[in-house]
């Protein structure tokens, strides 16, 4: 059984105006595997968030192909990209991007509502996630009653709730301090042990570090994995 | 302050924001113009003088006579009366004079056409101010008892009788006999004070003399004629409730003394009052244009609504410009005066807008409304409306500004910079966008209610058969001339003559003679009578009375329900049968089983002495807006005013000239008064349904459209500073179509509290109605109609103003573009 969980074969994105069109990404290939945790680096501006975009099928590709455990996933409807999104990817974002008139609770359940999973069900996995992150005794909370790294990790908990392929990370302590910042990148580490995939888009060298992959993109194009990142850089 | 430079700014970004300007400059151009031309209308009615010499000091008389207490006789006071009060007229009045009203055919014309006439004293002229074109006005010696047969003529009249010809000064025309020459023409711009009825214009004026109260009534307290007055301007410092009372106190003592030998008026008492010219011109047209102005505050307030859902989603939008300008310096009233420039800007070209769809308000106001408003012909824009346009607006402009510039957190401000899109510094909480969208539905609900209402009452009555024949039938009044006074068996005899020559004639199917139609000229005012079971007449039930031939009930096509119609001979014979309509025979007897019972006529040849049978019962009639009256049809021809019913052949038709042909083959001395055809007479009835019925529709598609553009703001405001947060729900598996639920969702409670409290002020309306007298049948159809249409209306501003976030990748969102 093929161990390829995200796939991309010349890939690009292209965003046109009136006046120009701009290059975010060039003939991107990439594989990602089951249990990988990929760091994705690279200077502001070079396409890392349009990367993580297309991935999480926030986005589509403008040529090339993307498939997602073998299935060709490069022009889908907005319906099927979100039915897939669901069911394949939780997200973490650097703004958390939890929903403030909703609880704690609420926020986690949201995706496993969108599958409409029975009552029972989402209460059970629910619980179970926002132990995992030690965050069950604020349930009944609301977002803006919490700190950052509590938002985070509730957040953590919304994207593992519905048992993705692929975790979709993207600047996940860009917001919080360093302490903060080291804890959650533990919490990620430990889920990656656990067996989880992981993609992470981030410009912090020591987290980057942390990935047992680590991918750098640069105007667009993805440089060598295992080339220097400075020879490639200079060239 | 406000500086061009402002200006110039804020007619740039509109400039890059065309549909947003032009949304707000036509939402409230039409709603704000609308009210303009209300106030125009309310302000001209309720405070704009009259334009007569000291028009604060006429009076026209109004005398009611009252048995026990109750009024008997409403608007009539006896001639000898009005005489003896004109007389001592310089007591009390510093000019008045003598009027009367009423309608004549010109006799001396092949068409006799008819003309609405008034009967004055030479001092009316003065009163009114009347300008003349042509010639002079009645004098003194054309004054009481003068019998000058002179007579000044109206400019539309001498454009229509002489084409405006300079020689028709001299000319004569002929009234029942009699040549009137005329001696002036009354200007172009003269109005008329519409003291007999809104509308109502005189074509001819004849000296009073002339007026048409029978002889008998000129000497008698008791009988009357109506439409007679006095008419004066009182003493500069005079006392109208004194003269009042002064004058009522004199003709109610000479009425007493006149009648003293009669029992029937020991209980009867007359009052003598003194209506302000101003009063006798408005009738009851207050309360109308006080309803017409609150319904177009209505509209303002519902546009109003719409324009501040709009514009505090274009300040959202804007949130990062005044981000960077708060960066750099601008403090908060530099915001305030930046939005309220743009305002400003927009609520200029509002105004402007305003004005010329209220002109246009005006002249359509004039064109259609003539005949239900007073003058409408002094209507046109003036300084007190532009005033309040501008005033209007400048309050507007303030009260959006402040409204924003009230929402707009200065210290957040500074976070939208800092932040990557989460929250905004202007931002209206849930509470007040959903207070929004339910003022909204709620406003718009009760306009569409009440719309509605008005409009299915008025197709209904448009529609409504009439339970008789009208098309191809004619009624044709036949004015007599100096034959009226001829005795009446020779008149008969005439009248059966010419119904003969007009049944012989190739374009009529069949004639009749009546006293009249059950629906006519004017409306439906019946002749009444009192007919009793028993010939004391001591109970009485009242009936409007048509005297007919036997082909009246053909002709008409009247629907038996039991017995049958006068057989041929009825007439001739003089047989004492009746039809009475089913009204009359439930309000006789409950089961309406009367046939073959026996009534006594008040008004029969012999008084009442001999009964008459019931033999027939007719289906009643159902006139629009109306429920039917009690009547009955007597099988006889009366020789006075008489009419002509005919039923023409398809596609047929007379001219009075025609008519007046045939019926001159049997006297030359009758005259068509009128000629109008029943379906004719029908629109003239219905003219008022018509008219309220085109009305309401297209206030229902403005409303309709307003509440479209007003959910449809506060909707894409919620999408627009939600964007992110829907992102977010698409970014972890929300659908399209789920995303478009939840936001319909969440407005659907604001939508149906706002039914709610529609229905319940709508409750309250209808309650007050029916306290007052005001017949309102409340629709369960409307009501789902309208729940539907706003709930329709809801879905789909939903949608439109979702589209652009769920028709993009997520990322869009995500990223607030």
């Amino acid at each position: 059984m093929s161990n390829i969980t995200l796939q991309m074969r010349g890939v690009s994105r292209v965003f046109g105006t009136d006046e120009m069109d701009t290059y975010a990404l060039r003939g991107i290939n990439l594989e990602i595997y089951r249990g990988d945790f990929v760091s994705i680096c690279g200077p502001s501006g070079c396409g890392k968030s349009t990367l993580l975009s297309i991935l999480g099928l926030l986005d589509m590709p403008t040529t090339g192909s993307y498939s997602i455990e073998g299935a060709d996933v490069s022009k889908l409807s907005l319906s099927k990209a979100a039915y897939l999104r669901n069911e394949k990817f939780g997200f973490i974002f650097q703004s958390f991007n939890l929903i403030d008139e909703l609880s704690v609770f609420d926020n986690v359940a949201l995706p496993l509502r969108y599958r409409r999973e029975p009552v029972t069900d989402i209460e059970q996995r629910v619980t179970r996630c926002l132990q995992k992150v030690d965050m069950s005794h604020r349930m009944r909370h609301r977002p803006n009653q919490l700190s950052g790294g509590q938002q985070q990790r509730v957040a953590i908990a919304r994207a593992l709730v519905g048992n993705p392929v692929v975790l979709l990370v993207d600047e996940p302590t860009g917001n919080l301090d360093s302490r903060t910042g080291d804890a959650v990148m533990d919490m990620l580490m430990h889920l990656n042990s656990e067996g989880t995939t992981i993609c992470m888009v981030t410009h912090d060298a020591r987290y980057a570090d942390m990935a047992s992959r680590k991918l750098h993109l640069l105007d667009g194009k993805m440089l060598d994995e295992h080339a220097p990142v400075a020879q490639e850089l200079r060239a | 302050m406000i500086s061009s430079k402002d200006f110039a700014v804020a007619f740039n970004a509109l400039r890059t924001h065309r549909g947003y300007a032009a949304t707000i400059i036509a939402t409230l151009g039409f709603t704000l113009g609308a009210l303009v031309a209300m106030f125009d209308l309310n302000y001209q009615l309720l405070a704009a003088p009259l334009p007569y010499p000291e028009q604060e000091r006429l009076y026209i008389s109004e005398g009611n006579a009252y048995n026990a207490g109750k009024v008997q006789f409403a608007n009539e006071v006896p001639y000898p009366g009005l005489i003896e009060a004109y007389k001592r007229r310089e007591e009390d009045f510093e000019r008045a004079a003598l009027i009367s009203f009423g309608f004549d055919i010109v006799q001396d014309r092949p068409d006799s056409p008819r003309v609405t006439t008034s009967y004055s004293t030479p001092e009316y002229f003065e009163l009114v101010g009347a300008p003349m074109a042509l010639g002079r006005a009645f004098s003194e010696a054309e004054g009481l008892d003068a019998r000058t047969p002179v007579t000044v003529i109206s400019y539309p009249a001498w454009q229509m009788l002489f084409n405006g010809d300079r020689g028709a000064l001299g000319k004569t025309l002929r009234f029942r006999g009699t040549d009137f020459r005329i001696i002036g023409v009354t200007a172009e711009d003269f109005t008329e004070p519409q003291l007999a009825g809104i509308g109502r214009l005189t074509e001819v004026w004849l000296p009073w003399d002339y007026n048409n109260a029978f002889e008998r009534a000129r000497s008698s307290w008791t009988r009357t004629d109506g439409a007679q007055h006095l008419v004066g301007r009182l003493k500069a410092g005079g006392d109208a409730a004194r003269v009042q009372q002064a004058l009522t106190s004199l003709l109610n003592g000479r009425f007493k003394s006149e009648t003293a030998s009669q029992p029937f008026f020991n209980d009867m008492t007359l009052d003598f009052k003194l209506v302000p010219f101003r009063q006798a011109i408005l009738g009851d047209s207050r309360s109308v244009v006080l309803l017409l102005f609150a319904g177009a505050l209505v509209l303002l307030l519902i546009a109003a609504a719409n324009v501040t859902n709009l514009t505090l989603a274009r300040a959202a939008g804007q949130q990062k410009n005044m981000a960077i300008q708060a960066a750099l310096g601008a403090q908060k009233k530099h915001l305030f005066l930046a939005v309220f420039a743009e305002i400003l800007l927009l609520l200029g070209l509002a105004a402007a807008l305003s004005l010329a769809v209220a002109s246009g308000g005006i002249a359509l106001l004039k064109l259609l409304a003539q005949k239900y408003l007073p003058r409408l012909a002094e209507l046109h824009l003036n300084w007190p409306s532009f005033g309040f346009a501008v005033l209007a607006a400048l309050t507007l402009a303030s009260v959006f500004a402040l409204l924003i510039s009230h929402q707009i957190n200065y210290r957040a401000l500074h976070d939208t910079l800092k932040s990557s899109g989460k929250g905004t510094g202007i931002q209206l909480s849930v509470n007040v966008r959903r207070g929004l969208i339910l003022s909204q539905v709620a406003l718009t609900g009760v306009l569409l209610a009440a719309s509605l209402q008005v409009l299915t009452q008025s197709i209904q009555r448009i529609a409504q058969p009439l339970g008789f024949q009208t098309a191809d039938v004619y009624y044709v009044a036949l004015n007599m001339g100096g034959q009226r006074d001829a005795p009446p068996e020779h008149l008969r005899n005439e009248l059966l003559a010419i119904r003969s020559e007009l049944q012989s004639d190739p374009k009529v199917v069949d004639a009749s003679i009546a006293s009249g139609t059950p629906i006519h000229f004017g409306g439906d005012a019946q002749y009444q009578s009192l007919l009793s079971r028993e010939p004391d007449f001591q109970q009485q039930q009242e009936a409007a009375t048509t005297l007919v031939d036997e082909n009246f009930a053909p002709i008409l096509g009247l629907v038996m329900t039991d017995g049958q119609q006068f057989q041929p001979g009825d007439v001739q014979n003089g047989t004492k049968s009746l039809l009475v309509n089913e009204t009359f025979a439930r309000n006789w007897q409950a089961d309406g089983a009367v046939l073959d019972k026996l009534l006594y006529w008040r008004n029969s040849p012999d008084r009442g002495q001999t009964p008459y049978r019931v033999t027939g019962i007719v289906r009643d009639f159902t006139l629009p807006g109306r429920a039917e009256m009690p009547r009955v049809f007597v099988p006889q021809i009366r020789p006075v005013d008489p009419v002509l019913v005919l039923k023409m052949k398809s596609g047929q038709e007379f001219t009075n000239t025609e008519l007046n042909q045939v019926i001159g083959r049997i006297n030359n001395e009758y005259k068509v008064a009128m000629l109008l055809s029943l379906s004719r007479a029908h629109s003239l009835l219905i003219a008022r349904d018509s008219l309220a019925a085109g009305f309401t529709a297209v206030l229902v598609t403005l409303a309709i459209s307003l509440a479209a553009i007003g959910i449809y703001g506060v909707l894409s405001y919620t999408v627009l500073i939600r964007r992110v947060e829907l992102g977010v729900r698409m970014a972890i598996g929300a659908r399209p179509v789920t995303v478009f639920m939840q936001i319909l969702k969440d407005n659907l409670v604001a939508v149906i509290a706002g039914l709610v409290v529609a229905l319940g002020v709508l409750s309250a309306l209808w309650r007050w109605a029916q306290g007052h007298g005001y017949i309102v049948q409340a629709s369960l159809l409307n009501w789902t109609l309208l729940v539907v249409l706003i709930i329709g209306l809801t879905a789909a501003a939903t949608l439109l103003s979702v589209w652009r976030v769920i028709s993009k990748p997520v990322y869009h969102a995500l990223r607030n573009e």
